[in-house]
């Protein structure tokens, strides 16, 4: 009789238990479930934002190869997120909660009380991977030895020009884009174009419109001192030297007379009433100007928006305020920073980084994607966006790009000068239309600008 | 004690050495038996998922946070729609104050920009404050007039002034900051607002679902609010749903419509992925359209760890009685769902949901059942191991005392574990053992001794008679030959048969047969001393 051997019963046993584990597993497959990073940023506004459809895009890409989701819960304008991350790294009380990647300027990580709560990209970029990126992006982006501020895209400012409204006040007056070249001209066109828009309502005094208006008085300053030869700070203070008070009289002048807007806001909105003409913002902003202008009696006619470099002084180097804040990502589990990395090598991809820049009006971030951006720049549909590309190129070939220092009290000092200059030329301005001398008002205005250091 | 436990220990190995019986050997080896036909019937049962403690697990564990999320929504709504009511009353009653003081119906503001701006004015402190208090994300008013009838889009185009939150993830710090969706500029610059990246002057009654009904309709005792269902607000990356009210004058004239706003992103962050062992347990409010639930017409919570969409509308392809089965684009789910009582949009009927990805639930669903298996696996393996050994023991010592008896050896008297073995054993070994020459077999033996004794018990007289027997007389020769009657010899007779404890003469011919023939007729004595098998001895 043939001898039992009874592990071949214990291995029928495993077998039909094996069986039945597998049968357990039918049903519908689906996706593992992904790793889910939520995300704040500026790339749109409150528009219909082109990264919502790229982040949409790399989630039914990679992201499901990878595991990897995006979820982007605010996208908003940096000031805004800046609030809303300090609030959040101070623990605030009715704050969500800071996000896995914000967008965020250099300063305002400076500003938090804790950078060693953000990821240092290192850990996950190579050094040959980090070398395709332009090394002065990276240099803004490291604080404290540690790239924590990523770059995917940098903006510069930009003229902006509401060309139908500018060739409707040149027809009458004879003014011309050139004159748009450097400041001085520019303050000129203001305080004429004003006059122009008085002189339509006779019965009203002194009821014209502003003819430019900048996103941030406070760099207009910084780089036209800086274009002069003059440092604009002293340690951590305004320096308030001879170069301020050169670049203060014709701002000033035109400013007292109601050529410059001095409401709060950004400068898309006078643009968007027709309220002012030119604008100096961020190349950014060009997602925000609507090809359309809407009047205070609620008509509206299509227009013509234009971009060209930004003025200078006659007398000054060809400066320009760089700007572009970067990718922050919040510490937390390898497997998350992996995924927040693996997001932004596939942002910063050359093709993939053209096609977003050119979306939302920046420069790329590496050497490889500016050779390619001036033949995407041709072939782009909206000619707002070709405009600006070329003001761009323009811009790059003849300029000095300026970044700001990172003083930790950076982001106090421009928002207390941004509030203090607009406010002292608005008294200044209804004082003129009271009709008060422009030189004492302007000479007033100065003394108060400078009495807060 | 001591001695309790030592009385315990001497019936403990008393029981130990008590020789088991192959029943009881047997009847523990059916027990095992019976005991792994069970653990594989419970493993059958599991494997087809019947009675799983998982799936109850689930289901408690959605039901909880449908209740849950069901109170909070129901509350949300309703505060939503107090807050509203509120500012419709407050509205309303403020314009109607206005067009009282001015003398003038709302039609008559068409074209009066000043007086719309005071209008709007109004409706700005009251938004403000119904976001403020309401902590909605925004807020909305209108009058049923426009700032210039002579535009083309003047027909839908209608005052008003839409705030809304700058940053919703922020909306409940005390004084959340706003952005003038709609409205005239003028109430940016007087109130420090930022105009949206996509503002316009008026608010386009063509996005407001049912405007024109209730501008059509005359005022009824309480105003007939409802929700519109998800909608993109035009030009932006924000879906919202609104409540929509309207406002009426005491006298039935349409004023105009207010609402609230509930934003998608305010909603994901009010209602975050529950994280549980099953997956992300996902909240949604929705329509129910013939038995699916629009996710693209409703709101959907945080969905992180899952790849829900919100644009999905989602059937039920499975129901059991614990959970539904859901199928979207790109993957399943299972939840539950129940009716929220919110006024919809053309009658819709709204649920609100609990939803958790198939894939993960099934994974632990397949873990809890792998680790149920591989209990009962275990359990059946070693029942089977044990029913094996024992079965070995129990065949050991049979087969053993087979061997023996092949073997020819001698008794196993307290060598084998059963009794019936040992009881075997020696049966075997006193059959098959074959007598010596002369020698009797045990039992006769003791037949011819027992025989003999009684022989013993005869008197002189019948032993004579007895004598005549065993040398051959008949009955009828032994009158003759001992010269006495034949009643006496009867009598004779009659005591041997009782004595020697037979019944009849043929019967006691057999014994002195026997004896004759086993050579040991002279054995039977009355003056032999020794016994039968002392003298077998001796032979």
């Amino acid at each position: 009789m043939k001898k039992q051997k009874p592990w071949i019963y214990a291995a029928g046993v495993l077998a039909l238990t094996g069986l039945m584990m597998l049968t357990g597993c039918g049903g519908n497959g689906g996706k593992k479930e992904p790793v889910t990073l939520t995300v704040w940023h500026v790339y749109g506004g409150q528009t219909d934002s082109p990264l919502n459809d790229l982040i949409e895009e790399f989630n039914e890409t990679i992201g499901v190869k990878e595991g990897i989701k995006l979820q982007v819960t605010v996208v908003s304008n940096t000031n805004n997120i800046h609030d809303a991350v300090l609030r959040a790294a101070n623990h605030e009380p009715g704050t969500t909660g800071l996000p896995d990647m914000f967008i965020s300027y250099p300063k305002t990580v400076l500003a938090m009380p804790d950078s060693d709560i953000l990821v240092d990209y290192r850990g996950y970029f190579s050094e040959e991977e980090l070398s395709d990126y332009i090394p002065a992006f990276l240099k803004e982006g490291e604080i404290d030895g540690r790239l924590v501020v990523f770059p995917v895209a940098k903006s510069t400012e930009i003229m902006f020009i509401d060309k139908t409204l500018f060739d409707r006040f040149a027809a009458d007056t004879g003014a011309t884009l050139d004159q748009l070249d450097t400041w001085e001209g520019l303050f000129e066109l203001s305080k004429a174009y004003y006059q122009w828009t008085d002189a339509r309502t006779p019965e009203v005094p002194r009821d014209g419109k502003a003819f430019f208006v900048h996103d941030y008085h406070f760099n207009y300053f910084q780089v036209g001192v800086e274009s002069l030869g003059e440092d604009f700070f002293q340690g951590n203070k305004i320096a308030y030297g001879n170069a301020f008070s050169k670049v203060w009289e014709p701002y000033a002048d035109a400013a007292v007379q109601g050529g410059i807007w001095l409401q709060k806001g950004y400068a898309t909105e006078p643009l968007r009433t027709g309220e002012s003409v030119v604008s100096v913002a961020s190349s950014a902003s060009v997602l925000y100007y609507e090809d359309i202008v809407t009047y205070s009696d609620n008509t509206s006619e299509p227009i013509e928006v234009i971009a060209r470099p930004v003025p200078c002084f006659e007398n000054g180097e060809r400066l320009v305020m760089q700007r572009g804040a970067g990718f922050c990502t919040v510490k937390s589990t390898p497997e998350r920073e992996r995924a927040a990395a693996v997001f932004l090598k596939w942002l910063t991809e050359p093709e993939m980084n053209v096609r977003f820049v050119t979306s939302v009006g920046y420069m790329p971030v590496t050497e490889a994607a500016f050779k390619i951006l001036p033949e995407v720049a041709e072939t782009l549909e909206d000619p707002k966006y070709r405009s600006l590309y070329e003001a761009f190129l323009k811009t790059q070939s003849s300029y000095q790009f300026y970044t700001a220092p990172q003083l930790d009290n950076y982001l106090e000092l421009e928002q207390a000068f941004e509030k203090n200059v607009r406010s002292k030329l608005r008294t200044a301005y209804s004082r003129w239309q009271d009709e008060e001398d422009v030189e004492k008002l302007k000479f007033e205005a100065l003394e108060n600008v400078k009495a807060y250091r | 004690m001591a001695n309790t436990l030592k009385e315990l220990e001497k019936i403990l190995n008393l029981s130990l050495n008590h020789k088991v019986t192959m029943h009881r050997k047997l009847m523990m080896y059916l027990l095992c038996l019976i005991l792994a036909a069970s653990g594989i019937l419970l493993l059958l049962l599991t494997a087809i998922g019947r009675p799983l403690k998982a799936e109850m697990q689930i289901t408690q564990a959605m039901e909880n946070q449908l209740s849950s999320v069901s109170d909070k929504v129901s509350e949300e709504l309703d505060t939503y729609t107090g807050y509203g009511l509120q500012l419709s009353r407050e509205l309303g009653q403020n314009i109607e104050d206005y067009l009282d003081e001015k003398e003038m119906s709302v039609s008559d503001l068409n074209d009066r920009p000043e007086l719309l701006l005071e209008i709007q004015k109004m409706m700005y402190s009251e938004l403000n404050t119904t976001i403020r208090l309401g902590r909605s994300s925004g807020a909305f008013a209108l009058v049923n007039a426009t700032i210039n009838t002579q535009i083309p889009e003047a027909a839908q185009s209608r005052c008003g002034v839409y705030l809304r939150l700058i940053n919703v993830s922020s909306n409940v710090i005390l004084s959340p900051e706003t952005i003038l969706f709609r409205g005239n500029t003028e109430i940016a610059n007087e109130n420090g607002l930022e105009l949206h990246n996509r503002w316009n002057m008026e608010l386009d009654t063509g996005e407001l679902p049912g405007y024109e009904t209730l501008k059509e309709s005359s005022a009824q005792p309480e105003p007939s609010y409802y929700w519109i269902s998800r909608m993109n607000l035009k030009n932006t990356w924000e879906d919202v749903i609104l409540l929509l009210i309207p406002m009426y004058t005491e006298t039935g004239e349409f004023l105009g419509v207010c609402g609230i706003e509930l934003n998608a992103v305010h909603f994901g962050l009010e209602y975050p992925a529950a994280v549980s062992p099953y997956g992300s347990m996902i909240t949604a409010i929705a329509p129910v359209e013939k038995g699916n639930l629009r996710l693209d017409q409703g709101m959907t919570g945080n969905t992180e760890g899952s790849w829900l969409g919100n644009d999905e509308s989602m059937s039920i392809i499975a129901e059991n009685t614990n959970y539904s089965t859901y199928r979207s684009s790109k993957c399943d789910y299972y939840g539950i769902q129940k009716p929220l009582d919110i006024p919809g949009s053309s009658g819709q009927d709204w649920a609100v949901a609990v939803l958790i990805p198939r894939e993960s639930c099934d994974r632990y669903i397949l873990k809890n059942r792998a680790c149920m298996m591989g209990i009962i696996t275990g359990f059946v393996l070693i029942m089977i191991a044990l029913a094996w050994m024992l079965s070995k023991k129990f065949v050991r010592p049979i087969l053993q005392g087979f061997q023996d008896i092949r073997n020819g050896q001698e008794s196993g008297d307290g060598k084998y574990s059963f009794s019936e073995l040992e009881e075997l054993y020696r049966w075997l070994a006193e059959r098959g053992k074959t007598p010596e020459a002369g020698e009797l077999p045990p039992n006769m033996a003791d037949l011819f001794e027992h025989f003999a004794q009684n022989v013993k018990t005869l008197t002189n007289a019948e032993y004579n008679i007895l004598r005549y027997y065993m040398n051959g007389y008949e009955v009828s020769q032994i009158p003759t030959a001992a010269c006495i009657s034949m009643s006496t010899v009867k009598k004779h007779n009659g005591n041997i048969y009782r004595k020697l404890e037979i019944s009849s003469n043929e019967e006691l011919m057999m014994y002195l047969d026997l004896f004759r023939r086993c050579d040991l007729i002279e054995k039977l004595q009355l003056d032999v001393k020794t016994d039968i098998s002392e003298a077998e001895t001796d032979k």
